[in-house]
């Protein structure tokens, strides 16, 4: 006999209804769970081979249209049209769960992954791990206005994580069942398992891929999906201890060949999978579906993460592995005042690469999969010291250009006259050359260019940032270089020597049309 | 009968009498065979004389016509006497005969001589040049002198039409005696005759003219008043058609100063009279019916067409003073089609008058100070990241503004925090945490980080969903608005108007009205057809300081000219080029010569940023761009071969590989060499603001940049360009003035060429001056946003984005009558519902 049991809540009422549908499933009849995970004996079966366990409960709210009857009629016409969607690759069943309140998203949306992971332990501890049940989806179907709204939300039992809610509507009754099953098509995440690793090309199996889907909507892996890597790192018992979902790491979909699926793994921490390596640890990943249209970003300092990254352009490509070219123009952005993005999601561009960039530098490039969340944030390294030092050594820059460009005419008239023998006209501008030297030469560049340096490197000094205070120096040689090559005082005497030898020809010569440039 | 004498040198050659006296003999030889040259049969017959032709009278020398008594004519040269030859000699001889006895026999026999001598009239024949003939008095008949013969020569002009030459003539005869008898005569008659045939011309007013000349010469004169009836006449009927009562009201002022009884002025006084009595009975009706603007349209009207007499002038002003009217003299209306995209002065004048903003600026002192109408208080707490505020809950009899209320203005603040919506503040929702209303007047902003001044942030108006037309947005924080439009004219009316019981009467109604000129801006000004006009040109100023009739009021914040480049425009990219373009501008003549007028530029001076010069953002340090032509030319060429810079770069260093004069080589020079002789920069556009100043400094830029080889083309502002946005690459640089108040928050809008402070439009700025003023937007305290405008000044003026030029202190006349107006106003309309308009 079934325990007796109370529900004081709804946190344990929802407990206890997932022990009890987990009971009802078990006892559904010759195809039931237990009977099949009940001989240890044999071999277990392949990944490919072993059908997702399934339990779709449905809660209908209460309305004078949603009688009973049709509620029951229903709960039949919606088991029927999942097996016509997905034929063999599930093994479910369906019933009516009254539990979940308020019957609609915000019911849903009160659904916790914490709860729902200690249903599974309450399952199994009275049980045991035989007991294999690997997701659940849990549906509402409502009467708002003269709609009826069906919802949905899916918890997958082995990666322990809830989909987004999805839902949609109906004026007609009749076409109820039809909006369930596209919902339910819609939560379903396929699991994969990693099979092997080389490089950055990922091979994988998908659970039930020999049972194709006679529905082609309900395909489970499709070139260009992105598959979430997820790790389950086990005890010694083989129980699951943890599992963790790898940030910013990617797994594209480059084949599939019915259960195998191969695909290339995309982080931007480096990471990589090591297939068969690590025995207690499961590497498996889960294939999902773009949720939302757009993905926003926020960029925050990695030492203040409280602090955002206004105004930093960001460039965006889209395209697999870090170093493939594209054709595309990338999209570019600025971070906005609250230092974000909006990332619009394109189906044809799967995986993005960003590129942040600060000035001259590129602060960071990472990939990302746009609409699977609506916002994450991304922290990064402070660089405000050495923008500054790049803005004032680009004012130093244009003055140079100025230096430069005046003794440029200076140096061209002096060498005119010098041509037309005119001596006077030739000294005057030899003059000017050198007070313009005197005034602006490369001392004052110099000088210049420490009183950016300096107060740049002491400020990044205390601030311990060592990456701003090697790039400053950088920038400030680079700039001392071109100062020492441009203003070279050699080059000036030796111009001086020059234009007096072409002053003394042009005396020597015969005058003719030489004073046609004055 | 002709009697030879002593032979005499020509007056006009006594220099030369030492020469002549011994040739005399033989003169005297050729005088006796003038006997018988002119034998009294020889000489013509007065009647067979023929006037000379103008040609001959003006041209050829003067001869005078001596008619004898036998009715022959001597024709000589001038003679003199003259006028009146006979009389004066006549005269002459009659005093001859008192003259004392003479007491020796010598001394008689010289005396009867004399008296002898006093008979004869000396006359020489043209054509014997300097030999002189004497003619007793008593054969002459009358003397027809040149000036007579010019006479006739007129009166035959005017009888053939010929004014023009008549007055010719005339007027030479006039030059050369002024006096001459029957000359003014002739004028008047002239005067009389023209008049006539300008009126068969239908040119009216010249024919009153000359009529009046003529009054002034003769106002006896036959005919005169009868002819300046019948032009006053049509001219009435004329203007009266026109409905130009103005000048219906001149003519007939003009007749009656010529004669106060004439007949016309009689019938015209009455009409108009009668007209102006039936408009003022009409605007008293109006105005007893509480249709005040009628009434006072009516009484304009009526005082228009005819003044108000004196029993009824208290109720015309009583009229008035209820609904005051201002009227104002502009050059450009608001939303007359220009190139010019941004908001010009008449753009900027409509917002003024029609938009009130939560927080007004209210004077210019170092640090601007504002003001508010709406709230009763706002009160900081939590250091400031609360502020709760507590609206008003009544108005002032005179503001025309409607009471808000906390649900409206929070519903506003809320929707500039939404990204989508059309009033999306990206500044301001950057600094909202959460808005709650607390009463129906009291309501409370949480802010994410502390503003460093909150009336400054909140300088808007409010904008809400329309009550009648759900969906639509309309401006809720109203001043005046709009009540129609025309060509000529925009009228405003207050947006709440002033009610029945009011203390005082202010301004209701603001009339702008358009002139072609600022000369007619400035008649208008003294005839009293306008009351205000918001911009007199620099130059006049000075004149209307001396002018007691008006006061003349300079703005707070002068105007700032700065040029700025279209971040879309390729070229301009290149700061080079940018700084080339500046360095190019001669600002000090410019600004002297040309936008003042004034070489030692009183109202005007130099700037180094694109705010005014006493404004707390300004640099102390930061020094004048000089005028340098030289570098500009070495920039531009510099910026010529950027584009072109890694091409010549890659071709010479394949040249430098190559042998010499290997085919390749010289293929690949010649390659090098047409690259660089194609290289060019760009043709640019200009965008100026519609204004004849700025267009004229701009065409004034345009020319020194054709000095460095930079071309820019003006585009017009007669409304050929069309669709030109800020977005659009169809502009490479613009004029602007200005008048940036605030520059904390008014620079980020100001650069990026929009109302708001976005950070997607500062794509264009590098990124460290991005930064720059990204960390100005965000400053914490009021010393690290002065430093940081400050480091910003210096930046800007090196990337040249904006080359400031000049700033212009910018004045408004009033006319006496107007009262209630700020000492320094911060725009044309500040306070204008305060304003008074006294008899």
């Amino acid at each position: 006999m079934f325990p007796r049991l109370r529900f004081r809540s709804f946190r344990r009422g929802l407990i206890a209804a997932g022990c009890l549908s987990s009971l009802l499933l078990c006892a559904a009849g010759p195809r039931s769970l237990l009977a099949q995970s009940s001989t240890p004996a044999e071999q277990p079966l392949p990944l490919e081979l072993l059908r997702y366990r399934v339990d779709v409960q449905v809660t209908f709210g209460s309305d004078p249209m949603l009688p009973p009857d049709w509620q029951q009629a229903t709960i039949g016409r919606i088991h029927a049209a999942i097996e016509r969607s997905l034929g063999a690759m599930w093994e479910f069943r369906v019933a009516n769960s009254p539990r979940l309140r308020p019957v609609n998203g915000a019911g849903l949306r009160r659904l916790q992954a914490t709860e729902l992971r200690e249903i599974d332990q309450a399952r199994e501890s009275y049980y045991g791990p035989v007991q294999r049940l690997e997701k659940k989806v849990f549906l509402t179907v409502s009467r708002q206005g003269g709609r009826y709204l069906v919802a949905g939300r899916e918890w997958d039992t082995r990666v322990r994580s809830l989909s987004r809610i999805k839902s949609a509507f109906t004026y007609q009754r009749r076409m109820v069942v039809e909006r369930v099953v596209s919902v339910v098509l819609q939560l379903f995440r396929p699991v994969l398992v990693v099979d092997e690793s080389r490089g950055d090309v990922v091979e994988m199996r998908v659970q039930a891929g020999e049972f194709p889907a006679p529905d082609q909507d309900a395909t489970q892996v499709r070139p260009g999906d992105i598959v979430f890597p997820v790790l389950r790192y086990r005890d010694k018992q083989r129980v699951v201890q943890k599992v963790q979902f790898l940030p910013s790491t990617y797994v594209v979909v480059q084949k599939v060949d019915r259960a195998r699926v191969s695909g290339v793994l995309v982080s931007g921490l480096r990471m990589t999978l090591s297939g068969r390596g690590r025995r207690r640890v499961d590497q498996m990943g889960l294939r999902r579906r773009p949720d939302y249209e757009h993905s926003d970003v926020d960029f925050v300092l990695r030492s203040n993460p409280r602090k955002q990254l206004v105004g930093n352009r960001v460039r965006i490509f889209g395209k697999t592995r870090a170093n493939d070219k594209t054709e595309e123009e990338p999209l570019e952005f600025l971070t906005d005042r609250r230092g974000r993005i909006r990332i619009p999601q394109r189906d044809q561009f799967p995986m993005l690469w960003l590129y942040i960039h600060s000035g001259e530098v590129l602060l960071a490039r990472v990939p990302y999969a746009a609409g699977f969340e609506t916002n994450s944030t991304l922290q990064l390294l402070d660089d405000t010291i050495r923008l500054g030092v790049e803005g004032e050594l680009n004012l130093i820059e244009g003055m140079l250009i100025d230096t430069i460009a005046q003794r440029a005419v200076f140096m061209v008239l002096a060498r005119k006259r010098a041509k037309a023998g005119d001596k006077k006209g030739m000294t005057e501008n030899l003059e000017r050359l050198d007070a313009l030297d005197e005034q602006q030469g490369l001392l004052f560049f110099q000088s210049r260019l420490n009183e950016v340096r300096v107060p740049a490197l002491e400020r990044a000094r205390k601030t311990r940032n060592r990456i701003a205070e090697s790039r400053v120096t950088r920038l400030c040689d680079k700039l001392r270089d071109v100062l020492l090559k441009s203003m070279d005082s050699k080059k000036t005497k030796e111009f001086k020597i020059e234009v007096g030898e072409m002053l003394k020809n042009a005396k020597e010569e015969p005058k003719d049309d030489g004073d046609d440039d004055k | 009968m002709i009697k030879t004498h002593t032979k005499q040198i020509c007056h006009r050659c006594t220099r030369a009498v030492s020469i002549w006296l011994p040739a005399g003999l033989l003169l005297l030889l050729v005088a006796t065979a003038a006997d018988v040259v002119f034998g009294q049969d020889d000489l013509p017959k007065l009647e067979d004389m023929q006037v000379p032709s103008v040609q001959t009278l003006l041209k050829e020398k003067p001869v005078d016509w001596i008619v004898l008594r036998n009715e022959t004519v001597i024709v000589s040269e001038p003679v003199y006497p003259r006028p009146g030859t006979l009389v004066t000699m006549e005269s002459a001889f009659q005093a001859s005969l008192k003259w004392p006895r003479a007491r020796t026999p010598g001394a008689l026999e010289e005396q009867k001589r004399k008296r002898n001598e006093l008979n004869y009239l000396s006359i020489v024949i043209p054509a014997e040049d300097v030999v002189e003939y004497q003619l007793h008095r008593k054969e002459i008949e009358q003397i027809i002198h040149h000036e007579d013969l010019m006479l006739r020569r007129v009166d035959q002009l005017t009888t053939d039409g010929r004014l023009r030459d008549a007055f010719e003539m005339l007027f030479l005869l006039e030059q050369a005696n002024p006096d001459w008898p029957g000359a003014k005569q002739r004028q008047e008659n002239l005067l009389y005759r023209d008049a006539q045939i300008k009126l068969q011309d239908n040119r009216l007013e010249t024919a009153l003219v000359l009529l009046e000349e003529l009054h002034l010469r003769n106002p006896e004169f036959e005919q005169l008043y009868e002819l300046m009836g019948q032009v006053c006449e049509q001219l009435l009927q004329r203007a009266t058609k026109a409905k130009d009562h103005r000048r219906v009201l001149h003519f007939v002022n003009r007749l009656r100063k010529c004669k106060a009884d004439h007949a016309v002025v009689q019938d015209w006084s009455t009409r108009l009279k009668t007209e102006s009595s039936g408009l003022f009975e009409q605007s008293v009706a109006a105005f007893d019916e509480g249709k005040l603007d009628v009434a006072v349209q009516l009484a304009t009207a009526s005082e228009r067409i005819w003044p108000i007499p004196v029993g009824r002038r208290a109720q015309f002003q009583n009229i008035l003073n209820r609904f005051q009217r201002l009227r104002v003299g502009v050059l450009r209306l608001a939303e007359e089609p220009a190139a010019y995209f941004l908001p010009a002065d008449a753009e900027r004048r409509h917002q003024d008058l029609t938009r009130a903003t939560l927080f007004e600026l209210d004077r210019n002192t170092t640090i601007p100070r504002f003001h508010t109408r709406y709230f009763e208080q706002w009160v900081p707490t939590d250091l400031g990241r609360t502020v709760e505020f507590t609206l008003r809950q009544d108005r002032s009899y005179w503001e025309s503004r409607p009471v808000l209320t906390a649900p409206a203005v929070v519903e506003m603040l809320s929707a500039r925090t939404r990204p989508g919506d059309p009033r999306y503040d990206e500044r301001f929702a950057s600094y909202v945490d959460s808005m709650s209303v607390r009463s129906p007047f009291q309501f409370t902003i949480a802010f994410n980080r502390v503003p460093l001044r909150i009336e400054a942030l909140l300088r808007f108006p409010v904008i809400g969903e329309s009550s009648s037309d759900p969906g639509k947005l309309e401006l809720l924080s109203r001043r005046f608005q709009l009540q129609s439009a025309d060509a000529a004219h925009r009228v405003y009316r207050r947006a709440v108007p002033e009610p029945a019981e009011a203390p005082l009467f202010h301004v209701a109604e603001i009339v702008e009205t358009r002139f072609d000129s600022p000369a007619l801006a400035v008649q208008a000004l003294l005839r009293d057809q306008v009351d205000v006009l918001p911009r007199v040109q620099t130059w006049d100023v000075n004149a209307f300081k001396d002018d007691e009739r008006f006061y003349t009021q300079k703005y707070a914040v002068p105007v700032t000219h700065v040029l700025q480049v279209n971040p879309k425009t390729k070229a301009l990219h290149n700061r080079e080029l940018r700084r080339a373009l500046a360095l190019a501008i001669d600002r000090d003549r410019i600004l002297a010569n040309t936008v003042l007028r004034d070489p030692a530029a009183e109202h005007g001076r130099l700037i180094t940023a694109p705010y005014n010069s006493r404004s707390y953002a300004q640099d102390p340090g930061m020094a004048q761009r000089p005028y340098d032509l030289t570098l500009a030319m070495a920039l531009s060429i510099a910026a010529k071969y950027q584009p072109i810079q890694k091409s010549l770069k890659d071709l010479k260093q394949q040249i430098n590989k190559l042998e010499e004069k290997s085919a390749k080589r010289v293929e690949l020079e010649k390659k090098y060499q047409e690259l660089k002789a194609n290289a060019k920069i760009p043709a640019l556009k200009m965008i100026c603001p519609p204004d004849a100043v700025c267009q004229a400094a701009a065409r004034e830029f345009v020319k020194q940049w054709k000095r460095i080889k930079i071309d820019v083309q003006l585009l017009p502002n007669d409304g050929s360009v069309k669709g030109i946005t800020a977005d659009s690459e169809d502009w490479d640089l613009i004029y602007r003035a200005v008048r940036m108040q605030e520059p904390l928050l008014e620079l980020w809008p100001f650069l990026v060429l929009e109302d708001n402070a976005r950070v997607e439009a500062l794509r264009f700025l590098p990124d460290w001056l991005r930064l720059e003023l990204i960390r100005l937007d965000s400053a914490g305290s009021w010393q690290v946003a002065i430093d940081q405008l400050r480091t910003l000044h210096r930046h800007l003026t090196a990337e040249a984005h904006v080359i400031p030029l000049w700033e212009v202190d910018e004045f408004i006349v009033l006319n006496k009558s107007v009262k209630g107006f700020s000492n320094a106003p911060i725009h044309t309309y500040q306070n204008v519902e305060r304003w008074l308009l006294s008899p």
